[in-house]
């Protein structure tokens, strides 16, 4: 569904949708919250695409698209989304995602820095591996880990060590990948509020900033 | 008279060949559109779509004597900004009261937005094909020339790329897949072009004056250009190692050694490092973002391969992974770490 609907944004900006999908379109907006939710993340296009600019998309879809939205924002207002188990978690990863699209490793970097202790080079080469108590040892690989959340350890200290090298377009895939990943994870785990609520404190724990 | 008129033929095929080749093709394209990222002024708004998130960011791209800066600004409230040049990222995350800062990588291309697009060169063109797609199409209300940049194997990704007629900007980039499927894409909602951008636009809007001020530090390098010990056979074709070195990883206890694999657009990451016994051991494919990884198990160590590349590329070369016998005895100084 979410392919579909990305496929029909991306036409609408293209001003490719014809009249008839777009209403149908918007109709589903009204009366599916999920997609809803979907099109919000489209929420500032209409500003955007207003804006007096040298290249402009199709104003009338704009409009469109920021009225179906306002009107979703009423719709999901009244119902309560449960937050309480990572709020901020939420907080802090929600802009974080958007923010690493060009920030690339600087945001997973605040990530790492509040996940993981750096080991000094000179300490690690003495000391055995056995002796020494692994900072993050909650990684499991599950057996099918596709569409998995992992928590963000090992691998994702890999991810970041690589981004160094990596072009922009897939660091920014990796990164803002890694970060929305943590953030669905997240906003499953609110969903799911009894369930495992001490392991999800924890989680929460590990994936919280340092206050300032 | 007969040869003279045959002359005649020959020279008008000429000019009509030649006319033909004034209409620029999908290298000159290419050409004309690394050209303009790397010289042109530019302020605007794009979107980065990934799955079914869009995300909305103001860019000042300037060009100063040949050197490229961008600053960033994010739209969605909470006032972040990225300056970046060459060598620095800063990052103002005014909503958190923190700067951070990180050192660049000299050889890493990610100094701007689009600096990673494919840009043209004959290895390229052995890897990927480059097309133009059709002729000219209206795309964001602008006259564009749609260009693919295909992979020739099943070992990368490919791109699509929607050109502006008149200045070269992509539009419109996507990241695709061998089926097609868009990974991700920007999304101009609005590029203008200038003759000079002031240093000033360059600036913050907030002077990070009593924030907390982060200085990452790129995971220190243990020894540059060494990893002794263990090489990677059977590459796919093109990639070739670029960077090795052994260094710390947060969140490994050994030293990790680092191999870089690129083909000049992508690149995969091999780690490895002695297998933690306390540890989970790491198998088989993981997807990170869109990134992939495979790790697997080799003599004690435990070997993973990332990159933003098909599953099979990680796979492949995760599995072509070997070491060298030869160098077993002289292999590092964090050899005295492995796992007896």
């Amino acid at each position: 569904m979410t392919d579909t609907v990305n496929e029909q944004l991306s036409a609408c900006l293209d001003g490719e949708l014809p009249e008839a999908e777009l209403d149908l379109l918007l109709r589903r907006v009204a009366k599916d919250q999920e997609l809803g939710r979907t099109l919000g993340r489209y929420a500032l296009t209409g500003e955007a695409l207003r804006g007096a600019g040298a290249v402009r998309a199709s104003a009338s879809f704009a409009d469109r698209v920021s009225a179906a939205i306002a009107a979703e924002d009423v719709a999901v207002a009244a119902p309560q989304r449960v937050t309480r188990i990572a709020p901020s978690v939420m907080r802090w990863l929600r802009p974080a995602a958007g923010f690493a699209v060009a920030a690339g490793v600087a945001t997973v970097a605040v990530l790492s820095l509040q996940t993981t202790t750096t080991p000094e080079p000179a300490m690690v080469a003495q000391a055995p591996p056995a002796a020494s108590i692994p900072a993050n040892d909650s990684y499991v690989v599950p057996a099918n880990t596709i569409s998995n959340f992992v928590p963000a350890t090992r691998l994702t200290n890999y991810v970041v060590a690589h981004s160094e090298y990596s072009s922009p377009l897939g660091m920014r895939t990796v990164l803002s990948g890694v970060l929305s990943e943590e953030d669905e994870a997240a906003a499953a785990e609110s969903d799911e509020e009894s369930a495992a609520s001490s392991r999800s404190a924890s989680d929460q724990s590990a994936l919280e900033t340092p206050r300032p | 008279m007969l040869s003279r008129a045959k002359n005649w033929l020959i020279l008008c095929c000429l000019l009509t060949g030649s006319a033909y080749a004034a209409e620029p093709d999908a290298k000159q394209w290419l050409e004309r559109m690394t050209r303009a990222l790397a010289e042109q002024n530019y302020e605007g708004f794009f979107f980065h779509v990934r799955d079914s998130r869009s995300e909305r960011m103001r860019i000042i791209h300037r060009v100063d004597k040949g050197k490229v800066s961008e600053r960033l600004v994010s739209l969605d409230g909470s006032g972040r900004e990225i300056i970046r040049n060459a060598t620095e990222v800063i990052c103002y995350l005014p909503d958190r009261r923190t700067v951070l800062v990180e050192k660049r990588s000299e050889r890493s291309d990610a100094t701007s937005l689009l600096g990673g697009l494919p840009s043209y060169s004959e290895s390229l063109e052995k890897l990927y094909d480059i097309e133009k797609v059709g002729g000219i199409v209206k795309t964001l209300g602008r006259k564009t020339q749609i260009l693919s940049v295909q992979p020739r194997d099943q070992y990368r990704y490919g791109y699509r790329l929607w050109l502006d007629q008149e200045t070269a900007l992509p539009l419109k980039s996507q990241l695709c897949d061998r089926q097609g499927q868009v990974i991700e894409q920007i999304l101009f909602s609005e590029v203008n072009l200038r003759d000079r951008i002031p240093a000033d636009d360059l600036k913050p809007s907030v002077s990070g004056e009593g924030y907390t001020w982060l200085r990452q530090t790129t995971q220190p390098v243990i020894v540059a250009g060494m990893t002794v010990g263990w090489s990677v056979i059977r590459l796919p074709a093109g990639f070739k190692l670029t960077e090795r070195r052994v260094q710390a990883i947060a969140g490994s206890n050994a030293p990790v050694r680092h191999l870089v694999f690129s083909d000049g657009l992508a690149t995969v990451s091999v780690f490895i490092e002695p297998r933690d016994t306390q540890a989970q051991p790491m198998h088989g494919l993981t997807r990170v973002g869109a990134a992939f990884a495979f790790s697997r198990d080799l003599e004690g160590h435990q070997i993973t391969a990332v990159g933003e590349v098909p599953a099979a590329t990680v796979e492949a070369i995760a599995g072509s992974v070997t070491r060298d016998d030869a160098a077993g005895d002289a292999a590092a100084p964090d050899q005295s770490t492995s796992p007896p």
